[in-house]
């Protein structure tokens, strides 16, 4: 067990986390099996890119061809990958997924879908709203405050891309 | 050496359409660079499309304001918050943060500027004669040589990187292997697209760094909203004595030098030498338990030397087209938009733009220190603003910006990618710093591996003859090797490998 495990178990975890701020805060480490998949992982995108490199052609090394040097760069992953899994025992720096990183799957789609938006209703409206959803539903700010300072920002941002840098980018006005 | 071009670029710098936007750089450089988890890195890639319209000795100069700000917004993070923006300042908030505790934030931070410009001047000067030297040396480099110093740079950063080498190395690859996407420059062919018409030219730096240095950080912090967010300390008036000067003045002096002297070496110069100028300091010490207790010559050391090294990092980007860090590779990213290739054709071919870089950086260096000091109580108030606001505004940055680039939002979709990227490669220990240097370098790379190849018609024996090559290949190997080999010996003889001063530092969390 490790030292930080310990400690989790002797205060409650949501006790010990508000004390904390986010300077002093470390994630849950995670275990052997995070370490293997990562391995996996590597090992998986090294053979998909070597398959393709040898549709490429891997070409000799008096005559490289287009996929001589990714294919040298795939058998690297494969190897990298495979010496992870052999050692993933001995790592500590992998961090456990916890329920936390749900906020950043929502994060991450909101501002894709936001990106989709833009070129077809404009920027501003997606910006306005995206700002709105990760101030107040993902931080918990009040709307009092979301929602002047996301329709000011906005504001000053098409002030310095538009009218300031003439960038291109689709809008309403 | 010929001083007229150097004279006549100061001539360039200074118009004050120029100096103004160095200024303006600092103070966005600075803004942005205190931002949790921003270090410089990120900052310069997120603001890089504020310079796409300029003229190249603008941008550049803007740049350099860029570069010296945020650089300096990691050492106010440093001490007020005890959050580095990156592994340089780390050794920075050993002292600098008790000092604020004790109400000297003032005159850490005042001696942190000071320090820092001290370091960086030391260093341009130092840059200013030995360039023009490396880079004519490097002129007779031929393709097995800059295959082989590619190789090595790309190694270096691994494997001093923070973190595990082997994950390094993966990142390092994957790196590689990405820049390989688009249409080979050889044959013509389409490698990697998966049939995107998008990715026919392949893949830009400038969003794969926006993603995975900038929009990764902001997202990993997504993680942390539910935890309380640190106080800044006050910072009072109080600015570094005469006695603090005399104090701090044999640090900064050897600090400068050191820092000048490892920030040359590939790899996380800037790191390295604040760590060593921090060891040395506390070794001659007189009285070394005040370290890490408030001791002004633990922050101005330390502080000169990873100004040094962070300017001095310069040089093999100049001279030799290699960056030896992820700022760097940045850099180097920013300076290809503006159409320079750096590398050892710069001095003769284009030695306005040459010299106007070097000296928009001892510009941005002094606009530094002058600014710094009376912006100091600004600064502090933007770290009151709480993180749950910032972020949404520098998401909107990264978003625009990334419009920017090509004016498409496939660029902006790619920055989600590598955001998502980064935040994974953050979360299981995989440093994204690697991964961004590889693919910089990668066509390089790639591009001088074949034409090796195919001088030597594949017989790789000739390498034989190219005495440079076979050398950097020969440290190259010892790179490898030589921690595996280490590593066995301390286990054979059960010592510890950690000294005091590095095992304080991995007690500081870098954000």
């Amino acid at each position: 067990m490790t030292a930080l495990e310990h400690t989790a178990e002797e205060t409650s975890p949501a006790e010990e986390e508000a004390a904390l701020t986010t300077a002093d805060y470390q994630a849950p480490r995670a275990g052997t099996w995070t370490n293997v998949a990562c391995g996996a992982t590597i090992a998986l995108v090294g053979l998909g890119a070597l398959l393709v490199a040898i549709d490429l052609g891997l070409g000799t090394l008096a005559q490289p061809q287009a996929g001589t040097w990714p294919g040298l760069l795939s058998g690297l992953l494969i190897l990298l990958g495979v010496l992870i899994i052999i050692r993933a025992k001995t790592f500590d720096d992998a961090e456990r997924i916890t329920t936390n990183a749900t906020a950043v799957a929502v994060g991450a789609v909101s501002l894709a879908a936001a990106a989709q938006l833009m070129p077809h209703i404009g920027f501003e409206i997606p910006a306005v709203l995206l700002m709105i959803f990760w101030m107040s539903i993902l931080g918990k700010e009040k709307y009092r405050l979301s929602v002047p300072i996301s329709a000011v920002s906005v504001a000053v941002f098409y002030l310095i891309f538009v009218i300031g840098l003439n960038v291109p980018i689709p809008r309403l006005f | 050496m010929d001083f007229a071009p150097v004279i006549e670029g100061f001539g360039v710098v200074l118009q004050p359409q120029n100096f103004l936007f160095c200024l303006l750089g600092v103070i966005v450089g600075m803004t942005i660079g205190v931002l949790p988890g921003l270090g410089p890195a990120a900052t310069i890639a997120i603001l890089l499309p504020l310079t796409y319209t300029m003229e190249p000795v603008t941008a550049i100069i803007m740049l350099a304001g860029i570069f010296y700000g945020a650089i300096y917004g990691g050492t106010v993070t440093a001490v007020l918050l005890k959050l580095p923006g990156e592994t340089s300042s780390a050794i920075t908030a050993l002292d600098g943060y008790p000092m604020g505790q004790k109400g000297q934030a003032g005159k850490a931070l005042g001696i942190g500027a000071l320090g820092s410009f001290l370091g960086g001047t030391i260093a341009i000067i130092a840059l200013t004669m030995v360039a023009p030297i490396i880079a004519g040396w490097a002129l007779r480099f031929g393709p097995p040589e800059y295959a082989a110093l590619t190789l090595l740079g790309i190694l270096l950063v691994a494997t001093i990187s923070n973190g595990n080498m082997l994950k390094a190395l993966v990142a390092a690859a994957a790196g590689l292997l990405l820049a390989v996407i688009g249409r080979d420059g050889f044959t013509g062919e389409l490698r990697y697209t998966a049939g995107n018409l998008e990715l026919s030219d392949g893949l830009q730096f400038v969003p794969i760094a926006m993603g995975v240095f900038g929009l990764a950080e902001i997202l990993y912090n997504l993680e942390k909203r539910h935890l309380a967010q640190p106080k800044p300390i006050k910072v009072d008036k109080v600015l570094p004595s005469g006695q603090d000067l005399k104090q701090s003045s044999g640090p900064m002096a050897r600090g400068g030098i050191l820092g000048f002297f490892l920030g040359i070496l590939p790899g996380g110069g800037a790191t390295v030498s604040s760590m060593v100028s921090y060891g040395l300091e506390k070794r001659i010490s007189k009285d070394p338990k005040r370290f890490g207790k408030g001791a002004i010559e633990g922050v101005a050391g330390p502080e000169t030397a990873n100004n040094a090294a962070a300017t001095s990092s310069f040089i093999p980007l100049l001279t030799l087209g290699i960056p030896a860090n992820a700022t760097m590779a940045v850099m180097f990213g920013a300076l290809m938009i503006q159409g320079i290739a750096p590398g050892p054709q710069l001095v003769e071919s284009n030695p306005d733009l040459f010299w106007g870089v070097v000296n928009s950086m001892y510009i941005g260096n002094l606009i530094l220190l002058v600014l710094a000091i009376p912006m100091i109580g600004l600064f502090v108030r933007i770290l009151y603003v709480r993180s749950t606001i910032l972020a949404p505004i520098t998401l909107l940055i990264v978003c625009m910006g990334a419009f920017t680039i090509s004016n498409r939002f496939f660029e902006v979709m790619v920055v989600i990618v590598f955001g998502v990227l980064g935040y994974l490669m953050k979360k299981f220990g995989f440093d994204p710093a690697p991964l961004v240097l590889a693919f910089v370098l990668g066509a390089l790379l790639e591009d001088n591996f074949r034409r090796a190849l195919m001088m030597f018609e594949g017989d790789i024996s000739q390498v034989a003859g190219r005495p440079i090559t076979l050398t950097l290949l020969a440290v190259f190997l010892l790179v490898l090797i030589l921690p595996v080999v280490l590593k066995m010996i301390t286990r054979h003889k059960n010592l510890n490998p950690l000294s005091d001063s590095s095992t304080e530092t991995e007690e500081t969390h870098v954000r």
